[in-house]
Order: C-alpha cells, then sequence, then structure tokens
C-alpha cells in the first residue's frame, strides 16, 4: 500500500495583476483583475514505503507547492492527498510527528541557541523517549560528525554544518517519512557527498521514504531510482530514472585521443556508415556525439581502433541536466 | 484512500481527552523555553543591556515629560495629578508586559509571513499561536515594566494609600487581564496579515492610539470615550482597573468586567488567529 499518495491534486492561487503607474494604483484600489495561478495542476501519484524519489521541475513549475501540500503548509484547492492515510492539512499535528522536513535555505532550528539545546527542544516537542534520543543523537554524531558542532549557536555555523544539523534535527523522531527540499544548496563537494551517503544510509537502515527535490541533478543520480517530473503544475513524467535516460534521445558522446593528428576528412572516412556528428577542433582530441539506436558505442571504438591509432577515450552518458531539458522541450512542442 | 479523510477522527476527539496531559506539556515546554531564552540573553548581555538602557531612557523621557506637564497642574477635570501618574503607571505596566513577552508577534508580517518562516512553524507539531509568541521574549523591554511600577508606587505614597495583601493580589489580576487585552488586539490586527499583504501599518497606528489609554478615559469626549470602551477597549487597559485602587464608587462595576473583557476579546483573537491560519498562502519558494 502506497505510503504518500496525490490524487488530481491542485493548487490555484489568486493573484491580482498590479497596473503601472500611479494611476495604474488608483485603478487596482477600485477594480482588481485578478487572475488564477494554476501553481500545480491535477498532479496524481503514489509512493511505495521505503521508495526514494526525485522531484524535479524548472523555478516555478510547482515542487515547492507539492511539497507545502504533502507537508500540511497549505490547503490544496482540491483533489486529494494522504501521507500514511493522514490529510496533512487536516490533521497536521499527528502529520508532522510523522514526518521530517528539510529547507535547504531555511534552517528549522532555532537561531539563537547552541545546536544540542534545539536538538533537546525537539526532543520534548516529539516527545521523544530519552535512550531513542541518546542513541540517535550518537549515531548522528557518527555519520554526520556533529561532535564539535553541538555546542555552538546556530546562528554561528556554516552553511554545510547547519545543513548536517538540520538533517539530524528532521530525524530525531524516526520519522518514516523524509522531505528533503534542496538538500544539497550552496554546499561544497565533500558536505554534498556526506549529506547524499547519510541520506541513503538511513534509507536503508530505517526504510524511510524519501521525496527530495533538487536542482543539482547529481543528487538525483546518486539517490534516486524513480522521479516525478513537473512543468507548469502538471506532471511529466513519473517512473525510472534509467528509463528516463534510455527513452531520451539525448546524444551521447565519445571522447577520443589520437596518438597521430587527424583532420575532419580523416575520421569522417574512417567512420564511414555511422551517422555521427563530430565536435570540437582536433587534431588530436575529437568528441564524436552519436543517438542511440543510431549508432552503437563498440562499434564506432571498433572502427576506431582497427583504423587509427588511438591514445585514450572515454565514453559519456547523456548528462541527466540533457535529459530533462529534452524532456521538456518534448512537452512544451507536443 | 477515499476513507483517509475520515479514518483518522476518533484521534483528533482522543486527543481533546488529554487536554489536561497536553497543558501540562505546553508548561514544561515553556519552562524549556524560557530558560533557553534567558540563556541566550545571558550570552548576548551587551545587547541586553543597550537594549535594556535605551528602553529605560525612552521611558524616562516620557514620564519627564508628564511630570513637567502637571507641575503647574495639580488637577486635570476632576482628577488629582497622582491619580493620573497611577493610572499612566498602571498602562505601562501593562504594555510593558505585552511588549516583554509578546512582542514577536508583531514580527508575524515581516519575519513570518513574507520570508516564509511561518512554514516551519507550521511543520512543528505545536500550537502556532504558542510557537509564534515563545520563539523570542524581548528582556530589553522589561525597562517599561520597572518604570510603570515606580509610577505606580510613587503615586500610591504621595496619595497616602496603604495596600493589602488582597489588594495587591487584585490589582495583580488586574495588571495581567490589561496586558490580556492589549494582547488580543494586537493578535486581532496581525492575524489580518494572513489576508492582506499589509506590513503593520495598522499595528503602528494602534501603538500610536495606545496613547489613550494613560489617561483617564473621562477627559476625552463622549466619542472617544465609547471607542475606548466599546470598540478598541484601551479604558480597560489601565483607567477602568486602576479604579480598584482610586475608589470611585460609579466605576466598580468597570474594575470587575476588566478580567471578562480581557478573556471575551482573547478567545475572539484567537479565533481570528485560527482563521488566519487556515488561509495562509505561503510564500513562493
Amino acid at each position: 500500500m502506497p505510503i504518500i499518495e496525490a490524487a488530481n491534486l491542485a493548487k490555484h492561487f489568486r493573484t491580482f495583476r498590479r497596473r503601472s503607474g500611479l494611476w495604474g494604483s488608483f485603478k487596482d484600489l477600485v477594480n482588481r483583475k485578478y487572475e488564477t495561478v494554476r501553481a500545480v495542476d491535477g498532479v496524481s501519484f503514489a509512493i511505495e514505503p521505503g521508495e526514494m524519489v526525485g522531484y524535479i521541475g524548472a523555478n516555478g513549475a510547482g515542487k515547492s507547492t507539492t511539497i507545502k501540500m504533502l507537508t500540511g503548509i497549505l490547503v490544496p484547492t482540491s483533489g486529494r492527498v494522504a501521507v500514511r492515510g493522514l490529510v496533512p492539512h487536516r490533521q497536521r499535528y499527528q502529520h508532522v510527528k510523522q514526518i521530517g522536513v528539510v529547507f535547504g535555505q531555511r534552517t528549522q532550528l532555532w537561531w539563537d541557541i547552541a545546536v544540542i539545546e534545539a536538538l533537546r527542544l525537539l526532543q520534548r516537542i516529539y516527545e521523544v523517549p530519552k535512550a531513542d534520543f541518546e542513541a540517535r543523537l550518537k549515531k548522528f554524531e557518527e555519520v554526520l560528525g556533529l561532535g564539535d558542532l553541538l555546542n555552538i549557536p546556530v546562528r554561528k555555523l556554516s552553511l554545510g554544518q547547519r545543513m548536517r544539523c538540520d538533517l539530524a534535527a528532521s530525524l530525531l523522531h524516526n520519522p518514516p517519512v523524509l522531505f528533503l527540499d534542496e538538500p544539497t544548496i550552496g554546499l561544497d563537494i565533500a558536505v554534498k557527498a556526506s549529506v547524499r551517503d547519510f541520506i541513503r544510509e538511513i534509507n536503508r537502515e530505517y526504510g524511510t521514504t524519501v521525496i527530495l527535490t533538487t536542482h543539482d541533478l547529481s543528487d538525483i543520480e546518486r539517490l534516486c531510482r524513480r522521479v516525478i517530473m513537473i512543468d507548469r503544475g502538471r506532471l511529466i513524467y513519473d517512473g525510472e530514472l534509467k528509463s528516463l535516460k534510455e527513452q531520451a534521445v539525448g546524444a551521447r558522446r565519445l571522447v577520443v585521443d589520437f596518438v597521430l593528428p587527424v583532420d575532419r576528412a580523416g575520421l569522417q572516412r574512417a567512420l564511414e556508415g555511422c551517422p555521427v556528428e563530430l565536435e570540437g577542433g582536433g587534431p588530436f582530441r575529437w568528441e564524436i556525439s552519436f543517438r542511440r539506436g543510431q549508432a552503437n558505442a563498440p562499434e564506432i571504438i571498433g572502427l576506431l581502433m582497427s583504423r587509427l591509432e588511438v591514445r585514450d577515450l572515454e565514453l559519456e552518458e547523456p548528462r541527466i541536466e540533457e535529459v530533462v531539458r529534452e524532456v521538456y522541450r518534448r512537452e512544451r512542442a507536443g | 484512500m477515499p476513507s483517509a479523510d475520515w479514518r483518522y477522527r476518533a484521534g483528533d476527539n482522543q486527543k481533546k481527552g488529554h487536554a489536561i496531559k497536553r497543558l501540562i506539556f505546553y508548561i514544561n515546554l515553556l519552562r524549556a523555553y524560557l530558560s533557553n531564552s534567558i540563556k541566550s540573553r545571558l550570552a548576548y548581555r551587551e545587547d541586553f543591556l543597550s537594549g535594556f538602557v535605551a528602553g529605560l531612557m525612552m521611558q524616562l523621557i516620557g514620564v519627564l515629560f508628564v511630570f513637567s506637564l502637571f507641575v503647574r497642574v495639580p488637577h486635570l477635570m476632576g482628577w488629582h495629578r497622582e491619580e493620573i501618574f497611577f493610572i499612566f503607571g498602571f498602562s505601562q505596566v501593562s504594555l510593558g508586559l505585552f511588549f516583554t513577552f509578546f512582542s514577536n508577534l508583531l514580527e508575524l508580517s515581516d519575519k513570518y509571513i513574507i520570508e516564509g518562516n511561518f512554514d516551519r512553524i507550521l511543520l512543528r507539531p505545536l500550537d502556532s499561536f504558542f510557537q509564534l509568541v515563545t520563539e523570542r521574549i524581548y528582556w530589553e523591554e522589561s525597562s517599561t515594566i520597572i518604570v510603570g511600577l515606580s509610577m505606580m508606587s510613587y503615586a500610591l505614597s504621595r496619595l497616602g494609600l496603604a495596600l493589602g495583601p488582597a489588594e495587591y493580589l487584585s490589582l495583580a489580576g488586574l495588571v495581567l487581564s490589561a496586558c490580556a487585552i492589549y494582547l488580543a488586539i494586537f493578535t486581532i490586527l496581525v492575524s489580518l496579515t494572513f489576508w492582506f499583504n499589509d506590513r503593520g501599518s495598522v499595528v503602528s497606528v494602534m501603538l500610536m492610539l495606545e496613547g489613550f489609554s494613560r489617561y483617564p478615559v473621562t477627559i476625552y469626549n463622549r466619542t472617544v470615550r465609547l471607542v475606548l470602551t466599546f470598540i478598541i477597549p484601551y479604558a480597560f487597559t489601565a483607567f477602568f482597573p486602576s479604579m480598584l485602587i482610586l475608589g470611585r464608587e460609579s466605576y466598580r462595576l468597570y474594575v470587575w468586567l476588566t478580567p471578562a473583557v480581557a478573556a471575551v476579546s482573547l478567545m475572539a483573537a484567537l479565533a481570528v488567529w485560527r482563521a488566519g491560519t487556515r488561509a495562509y498562502q505561503s510564500t513562493g519558494s
């Protein structure tokens, strides 16, 4: 049975268009032209316990609005939403006890008090038994390296330190569902990696269901098998990340270094019959891009090795950014 | 899925049965919040001290102004100078209590709704009003309480009134009621920001109007008097409750109406707050 269900979920905001100029402001006072923004417009999906799902979309696509409905911050205009059978905005107290939420841009902790004090307050708020609290704290100290941070006031933490503390805070009550909104924004590579490892470990050990929104698609590649993609309030893809990549006709790229200089014509001759595109100026390094289905890597590599002297080669998979861009483009065109 | 909407209603009712347990939970939490607040204030002693001293100076200037005003005016429309000082002091104590413990309420528009911090409040399994109020306590505002208390005791000694324990206790109850009335008025006003993108203009007008509460309402004309009694009950934040001590028989009823007005307006305020949180539209990402 799914742990999170959304059925025809919609959120419409009514805003009014401000007219420009002084006279426009006067007109706004008397007669406002309202328009409805369909931030989320009939989205349905179901997520099973223990899944890690990447929820992606451009700015303004409706990601945050969806997350806010799933967490109970916003009341949907229409449609249904349920997390473990609870309706988030109606059963707010019970619902927020079963979820953990991390917003990358904002801390959930109290600004002025030390991290450990904040965690103790959360322990009281979520009524976490003392033994559980100590055990989890110890684990977080180990995995997230919180040891030295515990006695520092939150406002003095760096972004990376704060994010690690926020993650610990969101998981103190061991929630079955974890929402992460841009958890790696602004973090350096080492911290990013440790945050990802931690999320993966939590998922494996506790079976925590994770919903992740991010701009950094490498987060999704490292963590999620499944992605849900949204554009202009509507669902445009829901399925395996792998099949999304295969489905997309995004170009794969072979980067080849040659021992001797090769010109474009020479390379074209060597690859006679293979529909490829040549990029990069040579003469020692060429980028050969080709589309799945039209040509395949072993064939191209075979031809190159037999006809030219190759020093090194590297096969690049389509980058997820390109895949996503392509899905968007197709969606908007169709 | 279809059953999800009502399946857990039983759980909601169960919660009501545990009202007392919940109350104890909140009181314990409040103690933890207060101790953290004091700790963090101690960490910024200099901030606290400068805020406190600045507040004290402001208050003293205000008091000095009133004193100098009344140097040549021993009576004002039937009121003794010292009686007016008492009312003034009373209003400062109740207002000071409000500012010390509930100032964070006034941050709702900017810090919580526009900056989006209200999202975080809704993500905790706690009452939203409780969270907003306790998130920051403005200890430095206690200067207003101290100045008010000094004015009251100065007035009492000049008037030659000695109070018994029962009167002190009643006075304390009335001060708390008056503070609750301020709380109710400002809760209703800040709740409006859930619906309108007002950036506190109504609140600042109301803060200025508060000046009316420092003097006997009888010095104002009939319309102002009616407004201060029945519409914006500022008359109950100092003048009417002060009558307990200043003992004008005709106001006996109003003295004891003060807690009732406080209770009713506070309940109304919390209802407006609840409606406001339901109408809350979080800011964009």
